[in-house]
């Protein structure tokens, strides 16, 4: 109808066209030669009424869309098999890359190599994402996204896939082997129980391979050691010493304990060659680790001529001025001989490690022991004491186990004075300090403001020591500041949890404060930790009963380790 | 075709000066009852019934400019309105072509109706449409029907796809782009990694929705494309090719956008995703696609441009005339006075038609009452359907840090977030994320509010690169009412499984039954709302839910643990939420 119409308001179309075009039947049975020749009609007729120009307006636009449609396609196609080779390759080169030690130009510009610390793990985890993307069977690239994920908290789930990679039947993947070693020497340490049994094997298997981090062959050779197979024992340890040097103490302190005394002396040696510098300008650490290898082998005069040489060097060094006191506390312990049923021991040297460190908080413990032995008892002792301050003029462990005399005896006063004498020459003597400041707590009047002056004075000067911040919590609950001294006392509690008498009197403190709930929380606590302590000293009487005898060494290896001791374990002999 | 259409424009031009007044574009003078006629239809069939839906459009233009995908919804709607004016004849349509107007002018106000009483802007916003499009087919009688629904189509671009449809549509074209875009970096050996719909290259991610998002969405280029393309009176078939092509070039400029920026922080170590270095790129990158628009149309109108040879009349080629000219024809394109005759098309020999008022007279009482009504709901009782949310400091009495203690159950507390989203839209403002280890897993917990309804999670898990293995709901049996939470199983890439359990309560603290019932009672009606006399808020809800990751598949009996852990998490927050609510209402 339409057309027909059309074509009538055409005048014109010839009649044929028309007739044609009214014909339905006709326009839906074409015969094929019309068609051929209707199609061929139109298509003249419109390719010659094309505007081409504007036809072909697009081609650029076609142009570019298909290059880029091509590129995409190259993409989307290539062969997934070499696209996980590519990112594979990629991905450990910019590992290698991140675990590559720093270039001297790399350190100096701090700035760029911070940027480029934090920016590749993330590169070397979107690489290995991607190749798991690719391939979901690619181990080396779940072990990597397992240990990404654990660095973002998913512990749990990094260990369940470590675990599927690492079976406790048969071959696993090394590095899944290593990490759940690991993860199960750190679940260990938070008190976790695990199965020693799994921890030999994932440690079997995963030190088997290169990379293996030295705390694990440290530990390996320790459970090795256990088992009284001190060579393989030694040769884990030594693969750990090739990154650090240090972990010889450790070997040093196995043949040590087991009675091999030339190749504990053989292997110091080796190590203070290893981190002695030839031109005289070793670093503090490795001065301090030389010494602690002379100390394990029982060569304290060599030690002490090691760290005095440094101390020399670097008078400023905190770390050596520490650990040459020690090494003196230690010289002075050795200096201890019985002769005719009485001790002899050279008070020179425990006047040295006081001198060169005088917040060396061990000191406690050797004037304790002094004590113990009576020497401030003694009326004699006490006279000769007196003589030696005479004679010497300057001694300080003289004037403190003076003070303690006085102190034992009640005389107060001579107690302070003979106190406030030492700090006059050393004002930064912590131990002196702490004990002038509680002193002054029992003199009559007590001395209050004098007494919370000094302890602040001994916490700015060693604030991680416990011991201060339980006598600061002792002086501001005499000064009725009970909320000042819960919270000293808890700050105490939280580098030490261990201390009993401070706990007790946190208890008493709340109570009297009328916190029921907190003293209840902190009596749970003091139960659980008396119970550690019990368990720990069984373990210790039982662990002694089958110890082996062995050679008279002169301490264990935490003697000389004063940083760690800084950090809140030194707990001193005494606690009140 | 342009030729053609360059004669008609300046003809057009020509008789712009004389349609000040009422002279049709034809040059005809309107007689005093044609006016009368045309001005009662402009009153009765467009002021009083958009009048009447005024209040919901309000409201609904709120919505609307609140979304940035739709912000630039009142450009097509004046483009319309000024193509109506500019280029069709304002004169009495046919009688049949009126008889339908006023028949859809019907519909229209029928829906208007319906979207009052439901309270519904959406629905209300069609309706608009619809009458307006109704309107200008009886009053612009002297443009085809096809040319006023061509421009109309304009109004419609503005009406939102409902349940979400264009959110899905803008995420689909998103993923596209970020594919093409990875198979590119993959042939040209740039590293990267696509999660979802986020492309990660080096250590810096490119959110899809965040670079194909926003003002620039498929929406407002495809409102621009049709503007164009009433503009310059393409036929439909041209018409059709060019926007079915609309998605390809929005693609092919999102493929661009995310090119330049991959390129930039690989190659040139340069951010092109903030500041001007963003705006830059995507001014030129959707230039870009435009310009391939347009040569596109260019191209396409060329092609299938009608024959202009007059020898060659067979049925093929007339058929192609036909075909590449409608809804135009030649008469169309010739100058007016060729128009001037009348038509002998049977339809088209009755007289103008000339709206009653009596006829009118009932469809503009019931939009009078209608619109009093709407205007009395939404302006005097303060019912607004917008959700009002709560605010920064209401919110800040929600359970918070000290909500659980350091160890709940097997739970140990590692940190708590609570996170405001910049968006305006009030659901889900609030987020208190609580994360935990559950012996060394992590475990997530979340308290999100306000919600306007009850929503499905697992879309934001899936942008998030996640695959939905399986989804479930559970009925809880409780002591005073079973209520409902919805479990779902996931898995990454990575072989990392994720399990979330889910739930809502209410803003009177109860648990939620079923998804449904939420959704239905959303619906409030405009006679609820106003014999309420109080401001009516849609219920708002809270939502609990809590991730549990692991490296392998839970067993039953780990998932049950896991469940009542989650019931055990929702009940802690629902309880703690209950004071909070009370100050929130």
């Amino acid at each position: 109808m339409f057309f027909k119409k059309k074509l009538e308001d055409e005048p014109d179309n010839n009649q044929r066209e028309i007739r044609r075009a009214t014909n339905w039947f006709q326009w839906i049975w074409f015969s094929p030669v019309d068609l051929a020749g209707e199609f061929l009609d139109w298509f003249t007729s419109w390719r010659r009424t094309r505007r081409w120009l504007s036809v072909f307006a697009i081609l650029p636009v076609f142009l570019i869309v298909f290059i880029l449609g091509s590129i995409v396609a190259v993409g989307k196609l290539s062969d997934r098999n070499a696209k996980v080779a590519w990112y594979a390759d990629r991905a450990n080169k910019e590992l290698a890359l991140a675990n590559a030690p720093k270039t001297n130009a790399e350190t100096a510009d701090n700035a760029k190599s911070e940027e480029s610390a934090k920016r590749l793990p993330a590169v070397v985890d979107m690489l290995f994402r991607r190749v798991l993307q690719l391939n979901q069977n690619n181990k080396t690239a779940r072990y990597y996204v397992a240990d990404q994920m654990s660095r973002f908290g998913s512990r749990g789930s990094a260990r369940q896939i470590m675990e599927s990679l690492a079976p406790l039947k048969g071959n696993g993947h090394p590095k899944a082997h290593t990490w759940l070693a690991a993860d199960l020497i750190d679940r260990g340490q938070r008190g976790e129980p695990i199965n020693i049994e799994t921890l030999k094997f994932h440690l079997k298997r995963g030190t088997s391979g290169d990379g293996v981090p030295p705390v694990l062959l440290l530990v390996y050779s320790q459970l090795l050691q256990q088992e009284n197979k001190i060579a393989e024992s030694q040769e884990f340890l030594k693969r750990a010493a090739q990154f650090d040097p240090k972990l010889l103490l450790s070997s040093i302190a196995v043949y040590t304990q087991n009675g091999l005394p030339a190749q504990a002396k053989a292997t110091a040696d080796l190590l203070v060659e290893k981190v002695t510098d030839k031109t005289g300008q070793s670093s503090e650490d490795n001065i301090v680790t030389a010494a602690q290898a002379y100390v394990l082998t029982n060569r304290i005069d060599n030690a002490v001529e090691v760290l005095k040489a440094g101390y020399k060097r670097l008078p400023q060094s905190p770390q050596l001025g520490r650990a040459l006191s020690d090494a003196f506390r230690l010289k002075f312990r050795a200096s201890s001989a019985r002769l005719n049923n009485q001790v002899q021991i050279n008070l020179e040297y425990l006047d040295m490690a006081i001198a060169i460190d005088p917040t060396n908080i061990l000191i406690q413990e050797e004037l304790s022991a002094l004590a113990q032995m009576g020497i401030s008892q003694n009326e004699a002792t006490v006279e000769a004491l007196r003589v030696r301050i005479a004679t010497m003029g300057t001694s300080f462990v003289s004037r403190l186990l003076l003070a303690e005399s006085s102190f034992r005896r009640g005389d107060l006063a001579s107690a302070i004075n003979d106190y406030e004498v030492v700090l006059a020459e050393l004002p930064r003597m912590t131990l002196a300090l702490n004990n002038l400041a509680m002193l002054y707590t029992q003199a009559v009047p007590p001395g209050l403001d004098r007494s919370l002056e000094l302890i602040d004075r001994a916490i700015e000067i060693s604030p991680l020591v416990s011991e201060f911040h339980d006598s600061r919590g002792d002086i501001l609950a005499a000064l009725k500041r009970k909320d000042d001294s819960v919270a000293s006392y808890l700050v105490a509690l939280s580098s030490s949890p261990q201390r009993i008498g401070t706990r007790e009197k946190l208890i008493a403190l709340y109570e009297e404060l009328e916190q029921t709930e907190q003293a209840q929380i902190q009596r749970d606590l003091l139960t659980k930790v008396q119970q550690g302590l019990e368990e720990q000293r069984s373990k210790t009487q039982a662990a002694s009963s089958e110890k082996k005898p062995s050679m008279n060494t002169a301490e264990p290896t935490d003697e000389l380790a004063p940083v760690q001791k800084e950090k809140g374990i030194v707990t001193p002999g005494t606690e009140r | 075709m342009n030729r053609l259409v360059s004669a008609e424009t300046s003809v057009c031009m020509e008789t712009l000066d004389t349609t000040k007044s009422v002279v049709p574009r034809n040059g005809r003078q309107l007689d005093s009852t044609e006016k009368k006629s045309l001005r009662l239809w402009f009153f009765m069939g467009l002021i009083v019934p958009l009048l009447s839906m005024s209040p919901l459009l309000v409201l609904q233009g709120r919505r609307l400019i609140e979304q940035q995908s739709l912000l630039y919804f009142p450009f097509p709607i004046a483009l319309g309105i000024w193509l109506l004016v500019r280029t069709c004849d304002y004169r009495p349509a046919s009688v049949p072509r009126a008889r339908m107007a006023v028949f859809l002018v019907w519909c229209g106000i029928g829906f208007s109706v319906l979207g009052t009483y439901l309270y519904s802007p959406w629905i209300v916003q069609f309706a608009a449409v619809v009458v307006a499009s109704a309107w200008s087919l009886a009053a612009f009688g002297g443009a085809k029907w096809t040319r006023i629904v061509a421009i109309c189509s304009l109004f419609a671009i503005a009406v939102p796809l409902p349940s979400g449809q264009d959110m899905q549509l803008n995420f689909r074209l998103q993923a596209i782009s970020i594919s093409a875009c990875s198979g590119f970096l993959d042939a040209i050996g740039v590293p990267h990694i696509v999660e979802g719909n986020v492309l990660q290259i080096a250590d810096t991610k490119v959110l899809g929705s965040e670079v194909c998002g926003g003002a620039d969405s498929i929406y407002a280029f495809t409102a621009i494309g049709l503007g164009f393309l009433v503009w310059r009176r393409c036929s439909l078939l041209a018409g059709l090719m060019t926007l079915v092509s609309i998605p390809v070039f929005f693609v092919f400029g999102n493929f661009v956008r995310l090119l330049v920026m991959a390129i930039g922080i690989e190659k040139l170590d340069s951010n092109f995703m903030t500041g001007l270095g963003f705006i830059a790129v995507a001014i030129t990158a959707s230039t870009l696609s435009i310009l391939a628009l347009l040569l596109w149309y260019v191209s396409i109108d060329a092609i299938l441009e009608p024959s202009s040879e007059g020898r060659v009349q067979n049925k093929l080629t007339m058929f192609y005339q036909w075909l590449t000219a409608w809804p135009q024809t030649n008469k169309d394109t010739l100058p007016s006075e060729h128009t001037e005759a009348p038509s002998t098309a049977p339809w088209k020999k009755a007289t103008t038609w000339r709206p009653s008022f009596v006829t009118m007279l009932i469809p503009s009482l019931l939009c009078l009452m209608v619109g009093m009504i709407s205007a009395y709901a939404v302006f005097f009782t303060a019912n607004d359907i917008v959700f009002t949310g709560i605010s920064d400091e209401k919110a800040a009495g929600f359970p918070s840090q000290d909500a659980f203690p350091d160890q709940f159950g097997s739970l140990r507390k590692i940190s708590f977030t609570p996170t405001t989203q910049k968006s305006t839209d009030p659901r889900g403002r609030y987020s208190h994320a609580w994360k935990f280890d559950d012996r060394g897993n992590q475990v997530f917990a979340a308290l999100v509010f306000p919600f306007a309804r009850w929503n499905t999670l697992w879309t934001g898990y899936q942008a998030a690169g996640w695959k939905i293995i399986e989804i479930k709901p559970v009925t809880i049996p409780s002591a005073t009412k079973k209520w409902t939470l919805e479990e779902f199983k996931m898995q990454n890439q990575y072989g990392l499984f994720g399990y979330v359990w889910y739930a809502f309560f209410d803003e009177n603290g109860v648990p939620v039954e079923r998804p449904i019932e939420v959704n239905t009672s959303t619906r409030i009606n405009i006679f609820a709302r106003i014999q309420n006399k109080r401001p009516v808020e849609l219920p708002r809800s809270c939502c609990v839910q809590v991730l549990f990751e692991s490296g392998r598949e839970l067993t039953d009996s780990e998932i049950e643990r896991n469940r009542t852990l989650f019931i055990e998490i929702f009940e802690s927050i629902r309880q703690q939420s209950e004071s909070a609510l009370k100050k929130a209402k």
